[in-house]
């Protein structure tokens, strides 16, 4: 690594300068993501890019779509697990599959699925409670690599393995394994499991609503977002969800700071379900 | 001497040996000790908030996992969740992301740091704990860059003293104290 450390000589101004042209430019639009988080990624993808000053970064990230294209897949990388939060799923399955089974046909939406290991635990999910069948999931995230990855649905087999013991805690009836071909140290999930789910790129920041679901999945997705960007991607929510719809959101995350929370139920507190009332 | 100044926040960080640390600094605080504090230790992914609940036992001060944009609020100990990086934005509140590793850990004390030490400045007071890798090291420094105040736990008195000792390298601690002395010198910072 050349150069001394960036981290404190891109200033505030220079990030929104760089971002004002990338929206001009570009069509996306990261001006209301949180700015602590976005700084440090662009910082270290300008470390690990070797560059030793922020105007040659902003020259190529401007002048070059493909290198554009890198730069928003690994700033926007969101590294997650099949199974990452057993609890929750239980209590997906405990208070939102009940009401799943009474609809003649279910549509879910992944919103941010990035790699695509939410999007396959509950598939599987889906498919041992007997309700895959009937279920048509659109997953969705802003990054093209990310999308061809989780549409791969190949995974590094030792992964797998480590999350064998979280697909157990989540009330997993098989063997996670069961579900995937192994090659080598590759695991390629069952293609059977990919038949109901359609993956498409969609920009939660500037995109509008596409459908109307009966349960929304979006994790670890709005604490990237600045309060006034987290309101609007839960107005797009309220807006895709049909009548008594629920929506499951990170750990961390909260319809709190929502002028829309009155229009939603809290189903549970730690899982963070909602379900929309009004 | 130092010049007086009002503090903000603290931001404190330990892995190996770091929990006791914490236990015994907490401990130390009054219940009129009004600057919020921020805790990072490395623990398992799956932990699931039972540390802020194990902490509140030994103060009387409110102790809680911070969700997503919650301000950051005086007479608070905040303690990172496990499996996120935790940060501080200029606004005063919190923030999380799930990118990678950093330092092998997940949360980083580094993240921490450097995102207070933006939006604190000379307002920040950094403690570095007992702990076996480097995490933090480079987010003293910045702390202290920034102008804000570092304290290193004593190696010589720390479980493990390698996080001490590189961060104490690589910042030239403000105070190099072991455990009882740290709450000593932030109730004087308080008062």
């Amino acid at each position: 690594m050349k150069g001394a450390p960036l981290n404190i000589t891109i200033s505030d101004d220079e990030i929104t300068d760089l971002l004002e042209q990338v929206k001009m430019r570009y069509g996306y639009d990261f001006l209301n993501y949180s700015k602590a988080s976005l700084k440090r990624r662009i910082q270290r993808f300008a470390e690990n890019n070797r560059f030793d000053n922020f105007f040659d970064l902003k020259h190529r990230i401007i002048n070059s779509k493909g290198f554009f294209g890198g730069f928003v897949a690994e700033i926007m990388v969101n590294v997650t697990e099949m199974f990452r939060d057993p609890d929750s799923l239980v209590s997906l399955q405990q208070h939102v599959f009940p009401f799943l089974y009474t609809y003649p046909v279910i549509k879910i939406w992944h919103a941010g699925c990035a790699s695509g290991e939410e999007v396959y635990s509950n598939v599987i999910l889906l498919k041992e409670n007997k309700l895959l069948k009937k279920t048509k999931i659109y997953a969705t995230d802003l990054s093209q690599p990310a999308i061809q990855y989780a549409q791969n649905g190949s995974y590094p087999l030792k992964f797998i393995l480590e999350y064998e013991k979280n697909y157990i805690h989540s009330g997993g009836k098989n063997t996670l394994l069961s579900y995937f071909k192994i090659n080598h140290d590759t695991a390629h999930i069952n293609p059977l499991l990919k038949t109901n789910i359609i993956f498409s790129l969609q920009n939660l920041a500037t995109d509008s609503s596409f459908n109307e679901f009966n349960l929304i999945v979006c994790k670890n997705v709005l604490i990237y977002f600045n309060r006034e960007l987290q309101n609007r991607v839960i107005e797009l929510f309220y807006d895709s969800l049909c009548m008594f719809g629920y929506l499951a959101l990170g750990s961390k995350e909260s319809l709190v700071g929502s002028r829309l929370k009155d229009k939603f139920e809290l189903i549970d507190r730690k899982a963070k379900i909602y379900r929309k009332i009004g | 001497m130092l010049k007086k100044r009002e503090y903000g926040l603290i931001v404190i960080g330990g892995s190996n040996g770091g929990f006791e640390a914490v236990i015994k600094i907490i401990a130390g605080l009054p219940a009129t000790f009004s600057i919020p504090v921020i805790i990072v230790l490395h623990r398992p992914k799956h932990d699931k908030g039972s540390l802020a609940a194990l902490i509140q036992h030994y103060t009387p001060l409110k102790v809680c996992e911070p969700e997503d944009k919650e301000e950051i609020k005086k007479f608070h100990v905040y303690i990172a969740s496990a499996n996120l990086h935790l940060m501080v934005e200029k606004e005063k509140h919190f923030s999380y992301c799930s990118s990678g590793l950093v330092n092998y850990s997940r949360p980083s004390i580094d993240v921490l740091f450097e995102t207070a030490a933006l939006a604190y400045h000379e307002q920040l007071v950094g403690v570095m704990l007992s702990g076996a890798n480097a995490d933090g090291a480079n987010g003293m420094k910045m702390i202290n860059q920034l102008k804000g105040l570092t304290i290193v736990q004593d190696p010589a008195t720390a479980k493990s003293f390698y996080m001490p000792l590189m961060a104490s390298k690589i910042c030239n601690p403000d105070y190099l104290l072991p455990v009882s002395g740290i709450s000593k010198k932030l109730i004087e910072f308080a008062n």
